[in-house]
């Protein structure tokens, strides 16, 4: 990234209204898309962002209000599906796109050799798009949409499904392209990405609930949050974090929102979003009375071929408790999922679930969410339950949640994901398991959602069974009671988020001009990132940091601060 | 297993395409071998030619009728043995009755018609001394000769229907289609980049399975090469549009293949190079009559074994041009909107409304 910052206009949308399918995709939305900032617009399954994404590089036209956009030949587009194509090699996809683009071969070559440096992709030419991994495919799609040397570039969801190590990847090399002067625009199902944006735009079902600096959000709420141990009995609107209860108060009895998270699931109480979404009460199992582990894991190793994909790894889940499998893509989550499930047989050590072998006789007992879901799409919400119920031998056919209830003859396809994960929830849950087992039960949908999913595994929970989930998100980390970190196969770390996060740091760097910092850091060869208006170097000592800045002639106030999850098990691989 | 059969039926119901293919496959196979797979011509169409040709014809006819009926058309004493052979070569009639000042009748059998042929063989037989023989274009009926120039369409028909809509599906179902559609390349690039290699693979496996049929089979190239390539490239338009259009309608490649299938089976059955079109039905023989296929046959057995010219081949190949436009022009503007930036519905409605 040789060019430097270019002088351009500010990019965006002025009012923008789109319909699809007698539907308000995106009501009266207004964003603007700076260059040389990262702008990151946050929202659910079907909350209009991928349409926003599509106006910024013409694919949708507006049935009103106006986009300003640099014009195809001047932005760059990571669609969300990668827009890498399987049978075509790395340096194949390169030619692809600088001959679309008429760049000459000089430029082509250097521009190619520093994006695909910094995306750990500049050794594999050779390797087809099928055999690159999720992370590294949406960071070759990247690097194909700079390639041009874009003044707009717009990553649709590039983080979904990619594994924490490649997400911070991702975040470097975004950062990179706005250090450079490039507008960067991105949308995200997840706050903690969009946190470390310049600007933020969240979005709930095509309408602004907020835009602006992701720490002035809780400004802007009216009333406030009350941090509780226990529900309060009457109506007042309440989302769990973990144990604790949180609510949406009137302003003096509480406090005003602690992060981005509690300010947009406040923001969309407060814009009628608990109208539309009772919380569901699934049947709730009667309390274990013993306190017998439901899973015990002693020393299991599981080979798939020649690797150990689970490693000499211990594991107990007790009624109760929520604990989360934390790592990366490869990591052995779900292999050591397979294996308690019974899927797959442990090639040495044991597994107990729920006092027994994991069989068809246990496996009755499991409620397993995948993370597929596995509804059947062509059938009604009715019609799944129903088979759900006919397979576990239920003697009646469960009644759909509240928020599904008005839907139970519509077809499952047809159903935003937030509804189906609602509906596989229910599914789940309706022989009453006495283990519960979700794999990321919450990606792809909006916070009031997410909030609701996690109110139901809570309830879960306290009803006595036992919930094991994987993530590596930080918002679901927080919701376990006890996390297992694992890294390629084998337990690095556990217990409390808390305990996972200690003694973890990062160094966090605030200087006038960030992007003089970030180069400077990045040109030192430090792992650096940037959240909001702050670069941030994990695993390394200040002394470092300094001693990068002050060779490069950057002022700036260097301080250590706590490491953030993804952070935390980037050290962990490395 | 009550539950799963039934979660199987449920969702077999909402499937419309496996629906369409449980019905239309069981008709569509009933209505082919029922109606058209009839190996047996029991109608011959001759002309007859020469100074003695109505007294020729009356002697065919006052021959004791067999299985095989003669249907003489045309009747035309001041034509010759020449004239006799074009018709044929122009498939006009299945055989020629010629008449000379002198000497028996002589019978021209056109051997590119193989049920028709052997039919004829019948009849001559029956006639027994009164009349000599000939078989024209392929002597000995070898049945190679008459498949190998079908099989190039048929080839063709694959390549252009099968796998131009799978290699388009699969731009669309791994959402690479959408980083085409924002990259600076114009519409008509990626329509012509998209199509154009499949036009050419085609295009060389049309010349390798000629090839391979003259050495291979003694298949004999007696017309003119340039018109089985103009045919070719424009009988190519019509089943790559085919091709584009399957693409346009399927998500996925299983849909773009159970498509691909109910426009290959009575392509492949009815077109007339295993079923004579003539001991067909007549309903059943105008379904392949709107087939491209069935055209493309006609002129490349023409060309090839009967060196017909394009005086009587303008027919098929003028059918098959107004084929290549409508079928590939709706395919091109089919596929372009898919990649063009586009409104709503509602919009563009409110817009006329306007």
């Amino acid at each position: 990234m040789t060019a430097g910052a270019r002088v351009g206009a500010t990019w965006g949308l002025t009012g923008v209204t789109v319909r699809a399918g007698g539907r308000t995709v995106l009501d009266d939305v207004t964003l603007a898309v700076p260059p040389g900032e990262v702008t990151a617009v946050v929202g659910g399954d079907g909350a209009g962002k991928s349409t926003l994404a599509r106006l910024l590089v013409g694919r949708v036209l507006p049935d009103s209000g106006t986009v300003a956009a640099p014009g195809r030949a001047r932005t760059g587009y990571l669609p969300a599906t990668s827009g890498v194509w399987a049978d075509l090699s790395v340096a194949e996809h390169v030619d692809l796109v600088a001959s679309a683009a008429r760049l000459d071969p000089a430029t082509t070559r250097t521009r190619a050799a520093a994006l695909l440096g910094a995306a750990g992709l500049a050794d594999v030419p050779d390797r087809l798009g099928r055999a690159l991994s999720g992370g590294m495919r949406q960071k070759l799609g990247f690097c194909l949409a700079l390639l041009p040397a874009p003044d707009l570039v717009v990553l649709d969801e590039p983080s979904t499904g990619v594994d924490p190590v490649s997400r911070v990847d991702l975040w470097r090399m975004m950062s990179a392209a706005a250090a450079d002067g490039v507008a960067v625009l991105l949308t995200t199902t997840y706050l903690d990405e969009a946190e470390r944006a310049a600007t933020v735009l969240v979005l709930d079902a095509g309408a602004e609930v907020y835009r602006g600096d992701p720490a002035g959000a809780a400004g802007v709420v009216r009333g406030a949050v009350a941090v509780l141990d226990a529900a309060p009995a009457d109506g007042t609107p309440v989302w769990r974090r973990g144990r604790t209860f949180h609510a949406l108060v009137r302003r003096a009895a509480g406090a005003a929102p602690a992060d981005l998270e509690d300010a947009v699931i406040a923001l969309a109480l407060e814009h009628g979003g608990a109208a539309t979404r009772a919380r569901p009460r699934p049947p709730c199992r009667p309390p274990v009375a013993d306190d017998v582990p439901a899973v015990v894991a002693r020393h299991v190793v599981t080979t798939l071929g020649d690797v150990r994909a689970v490693d000499e790894v211990d594991l107990d889940v007790h009624p109760g408790e929520v604990v989360g499998l934390l790592g990366a893509n490869g990591a052995g989550k779900t292999t050591l999922i397979r294996t308690l499930l019974g899927l797959l047989t442990p090639t040495s050590g044991t597994v107990t679930v729920l006092g027994g072998t994991p069989d068809r006789g246990v496996r009755r007992q499991i409620g397993y969410v995948p993370q597929g879901l596995g509804l059947a799409a062509d059938l009604t919400v009715a019609e799944n339950l129903a088979f759900v119920a006919a397979v576990y031998g239920l003697p009646g056919a469960p009644e759909p949640p509240p928020d599904l209830a008005g839907l139970r003859d519509r077809l499952v396809g047809d159903l935003g994901l937030g509804l189906q994960r609602r509906l596989a929830f229910a599914a789940a849950l309706a022989h009453r398991p006495g283990l519960l087992v979700l794999d990321e039960p919450t990606s792809g949908v909006d916070p009031l959602a997410r909030a609701a999913l996690w109110d139901t595994v809570h309830e879960q929970a306290e009803a006595g069974a036992a919930v094991l989930v994987t993530t590596h998100y930080m918002q679901e980390a927080e919701q376990c009671d006890r996390l297992l970190l694992l890294s390629r196969g084998r337990a690095v770390g556990g217990g409390t988020l808390d305990a996972v996060l200690a003694g973890a740091t990062s160094v966090e760097v605030r200087a006038a001009g960030w992007q003089a910092a970030f180069a400077a850091l990045g040109a030192a060869g430090l792992p650096v990132t940037v959240a909001g208006r702050v670069v941030r170097v994990a695993g390394v000592e200040a002394g470092a940091v300094e001693g990068a800045l002050a060779a490069a002639g950057v002022a700036g106030e260097v301080r250590v601060v706590p490491a953030r999850l993804e952070e935390v098990l980037v050290l962990a691989e490395s | 297993m009550r539950a799963m059969i039934l979660k199987e039926f449920r969702e077999l119901r909402r499937d419309r395409r496996t629906v369409a293919m449980l019905v239309v496959l069981p008709l569509l196979l009933l209505t082919i071998f029922g109606f058209a797979a009839n190996f047996t011509v029991d109608t011959l169409t001759a002309v007859a030619v020469g100074p003695g040709a109505a007294d020729a014809t009356a002697q065919v006819a006052a021959a004791p009728a067999g299985s095989v009926a003669l249907d003489v058309r045309a009747v035309r004493p001041d034509a010759d043995r020449a004239a006799a052979v074009a018709d044929l070569a122009a498939d006009r009639y299945d055989l020629a009755l010629v008449t000379t000042a002198s000497g028996p009748p002589e019978i021209l059998v056109d051997g590119t018609n193989l049920f028709a042929a052997q039919a004829a063989d019948v009849l001559v037989a029956r006639l027994g001394d009164a009349v000599t023989s000939e078989t024209l274009f392929n002597p000995d009926l070898t049945t190679a000769w008459v498949m190998v120039p079908a099989l190039i369409g048929l080839i063709l028909t694959f390549i252009g229907t099968i796998i131009t809509s799978i290699g388009l599906v699969k731009e669309r179902a791994a959402g690479t289609l959408e980083q085409l559609a924002v990259m600076p390349l114009r519409p008509v690039d990626v329509i012509v980049g998209k199509i154009a290699p499949y036009f050419l693979l085609a295009a060389a496996d049309m010349v390798l399975v000629t090839v391979l049929g003259m050495l291979l089979f003694d298949v004999p190239f007696r017309g003119s090469v340039a018109l089985l390539v103009v045919a070719g490239a424009v009988f190519l338009l019509v089943v790559l549009g085919i091709g584009v259009l399957i693409s346009t309608v399927s998500q996925n490649a299983g849909q773009a293949i159970q498509a691909a299938i109910l426009v290959l089976l009575p392509q492949i059955l009815l077109s007339g190079f295993i079923f004579p079109l003539d001991a067909m039905a007549p309903g059943v023989r105008w379904i392949g009559y709107v087939l491209p296929l069935t055209w493309f046959v006609k002129i490349s057995q023409g060309v090839m074994l009967r060196d017909a010219g394009l005086d009587s081949l303008w027919l098929p190949l003028t059918i098959l041009c107004g084929m290549a436009v409508l079928v590939f022009g709706a395919a091109v503007l089919r596929f372009r909107a898919s990649i063009t930036p586009h409104r709503s519905r509602a919009a563009r409605a409110a817009g006329v409304s306007r």
